[in-house]
């Protein structure tokens, strides 16, 4: 389905995004909606080579089309593969890195990696951790807990009133 | 020395009625409860320290804020560590503070109301610090701290309440077992205390305190149903008819099972009233009685430690050794079972108590190994030899210096005593937790323990005393047994 300049999928988000020859010098405040995009073309404008943090969210992007003399946001190591041709410049296939780097201890205690767009890579709660610093895990019955701690405390103050107290004489 | 005490207990047990039983349990756990509340705060140091500062890990990830970082009351975990060894102190002070004050209320007011208001009150203040703030997201130093200051002030109302509704029940006579059983408590509760929140704080630390603070709350209500707070409630003969034949002044003094019959007595409030009054001695006099500075000094610095382990072993087992919190906190129990051993050791022969104190240091000094079962063994012995003694001394060493002849008979002046006793201790106690954060923070753990073994020794100087003359009269008891043969 097309729209304007975007290729949209059956549900309305954004699928692929054609940008190219927009005399854009960066991409516009507003381009972190199309963080869905898996394929993305900005050749022909005249961008910056800053692009770092422009493509942060956008997990699912496979394909890049930058114009020439642009390198690939997070570097080559990000990308399986980067074809340069004469007037553009593609940056193919996003790589995980969290994996890459081998090193375990990258995040915090509870934390695990995650990729957060190409080359981009952020600290989240592991699996069945939340809450802050990820220090908690499951959540707390609160009505089981005060059931079984208030039915006891029912019986064992009429049991201790009907054998203890009952007789007692009020002074 | 145990076996009197053995013989004496057929005859004992047979005058207990199901309600001395259950005035035992209810007295017995309600001050347990009121200790696990308190332990609960050492139990989730560590988890509290990271809620309250922005994360420290060092990495080129990127580091979502909400999660992470988003929490700045203090910058870094030893300024919360700091902080946390000052709530310490200003609990232990405001509960020698409430100590007093509660003693004079428990006095005009029903026994029973104090205790379940105090038990109640401060299951609240305690659901307010650790759970309330943290749903709300409110962190406020000022606000801890005098929720904490009115906790200290709530919790003291439980040990004077609990101690005058044994003294009416059990009186004089058995009180050596009883209370010796019944001196168990405050380690029992700290174990409870430990299995509660090392149960929940999976689920985060506000949990370990709202599991805590509503068992309190519960037990508050239960006490209020349930506590005959004297036999003449229901009719029974009263303790002071039953002893008003058993003139016991002359007693063994600091030896074996029988020596816990002044127990703690400048918090037993109502009894004192029916007590005859002898003689009064002033502050200035009772500190001039040969031995009062040593051993108020002793159990300062025996204070100092116990409650230093108390307050600071969860978290520096976690911090130390890198353990999760929860099992740290189980780790802890260990030295809560070492001091009921200790405790009930140290009431079948209280001699041994000062000889053996010394190997505690042994105990500290290699304390340190990363394996758990090594661990649990050390902090068994350690709680032995600290926790028990210093159970103990308060009550033994103040009746054993009650008993000079200058005030023999004058249960105020006993009272003196043991206030000077109880109350130096206190203090050291609450002095000791900031310097333990000081000292750490600066200095490190290992320092730590250094101070801990220097206090040991202090200890163990200030009581020589008191060992030289029991070993003289020790021998001197053996040639007279040799005499009379």
């Amino acid at each position: 389905m097309l729209h304007a300049r975007c290729c949209l999928n059956q549900k309305g988000t954004i699928f692929g995004l054609d940008l190219q020859n927009c005399s854009l010098e960066d991409p516009g405040p507003n381009f972190p909606q199309a963080y869905t995009a898996v394929i993305i073309d900005l050749q022909a404008n005249p961008l910056k080579d800053n692009l770092a943090n422009t493509f942060r969210g956008f997990i699912q992007l496979q394909t890049l089309v930058l114009p020439q003399g642009i390198s690939c946001p997070g570097g080559n190591d990000a990308w399986k593969q980067v074809i340069s041709h004469k007037d553009n410049k593609i940056c193919q296939g996003q790589r995980n890195l969290c994996n890459s780097t081998g090193d375990p201890e990258m995040c915090p205690e509870n934390g695990s990696c995650v990729v957060d767009g190409p080359g981009l890579l952020e600290c989240v709660c592991a699996d069945g951790f939340h809450g802050y610093k990820c220090m908690r895990q499951g959540s707390f019955s609160l009505f089981m807990f005060f059931g079984i701690l208030g039915s006891t405390t029912l019986s064992l103050s009429i049991l201790l009133w009907g054998t203890q107290r009952r007789k007692a004489k009020t002074s | 020395m145990a076996w009197p005490s053995v013989f004496q207990r057929g005859t004992v047990l047979s005058r207990f009625s199901h309600h001395h039983v259950v005035v035992f349990l209810l007295t017995f756990f309600s001050y347990s409860l009121l200790h696990a509340s308190r332990k609960t705060f050492s139990n989730v140091k560590v988890s509290i320290s990271k809620q309250w500062t922005p994360n420290a890990f060092n990495t080129t990830l990127e580091l979502p804020v909400e999660i992470w970082s988003s929490n700045h009351l203090f910058p870094n975990t030893e300024e919360a560590t700091l902080f946390l060894g000052t709530l310490d102190t200003i609990f232990l002070f405001s509960y020698a503070v409430g100590l007093f004050i509660s003693g004079i209320v428990g006095d005009r007011l029903n026994l029973r109301w104090v205790l379940s208001f105090g038990m109640c009150s401060s299951a609240l203040v305690v659901f307010v610090f650790g759970t309330l703030t943290e749903w709300l997201h409110f962190y406020n130093r000022w606000l801890y701290c005098c929720l904490w200051i009115v906790n200290g002030l709530l919790q003291s109302t439980g040990w004077p309440c609990v101690v005058a509704v044994m003294g009416n029940w059990f009186g004089k006579n058995g009180r050596g077992v009883v209370f010796g059983l019944w001196s168990a408590c405050a380690s029992v509760g700290n174990i409870l205390g430990a299995c509660l929140a090392s149960s929940v704080l999976q689920y985060g630390y506000e949990y370990a305190f709202l599991v805590t603070a509503s068992v309190q709350f519960a037990g508050g209500i239960v006490i209020f149903f349930g506590l005959l707070v004297s036999p003449e409630e229901i009719g029974l003969p009263g303790i002071e008819a039953e002893e008003n034949f058993e003139e016991d002044s002359h007693r063994p003094l600091i030896n074996g099972t029988e020596n816990e019959d002044e127990y703690e007595p400048n918090y037993s409030i109502q009894e004192s009233r029916t007590v005859a009054q002898v003689k009064a001695i002033s502050f200035y006099q009772a500190c001039c009685l040969p031995g009062v500075i040593p051993y108020s000094l002793a159990y300062a610095c025996l204070k100092l430690v116990n409650y230093s382990f108390f307050f600071w072993l969860p978290f520096y087992l976690s911090n130390n050794f890198r353990w999760k919190e929860a099992e740290a906190d189980q780790l802890s129990i260990w030295y809560d079972v070492g001091g009921i051993i200790g405790l009930c050791v140290l009431f079948v022969d209280a001699h041994v108590t000062a000889f053996v104190v010394t190997v505690a240091c042994l105990c500290l000094l290699t304390g340190s190994p990363n394996n758990k079962s090594i661990n649990a063994l050390l902090m068994t012995v350690t709680g032995f030899f600290i926790g028990g003694p210093s159970n103990m001394i308060s009550s033994a060493i103040s009746a054993d210096l009650g008993r000079q002849e200058l005030i023999q008979g004058s249960s105020e002046a006993l009272a003196t005593v043991t206030g000077i006793v109880d109350g130096t201790g206190s203090i050291g106690a609450a002095v000791g937790q900031y310097l333990v954060s000081l000292i750490q923070d600066n200095l490190g753990w290992m320092w730590v323990f250094y101070f801990f073994i220097l206090m040991t020794s202090c200890t163990i100087l200030f009581i020589s005393p008191l060992i030289v003359r029991e070993i003289i009269s020790l021998v001197q008891r053996r040639q007279a047994h040799i005499l009379s043969e």
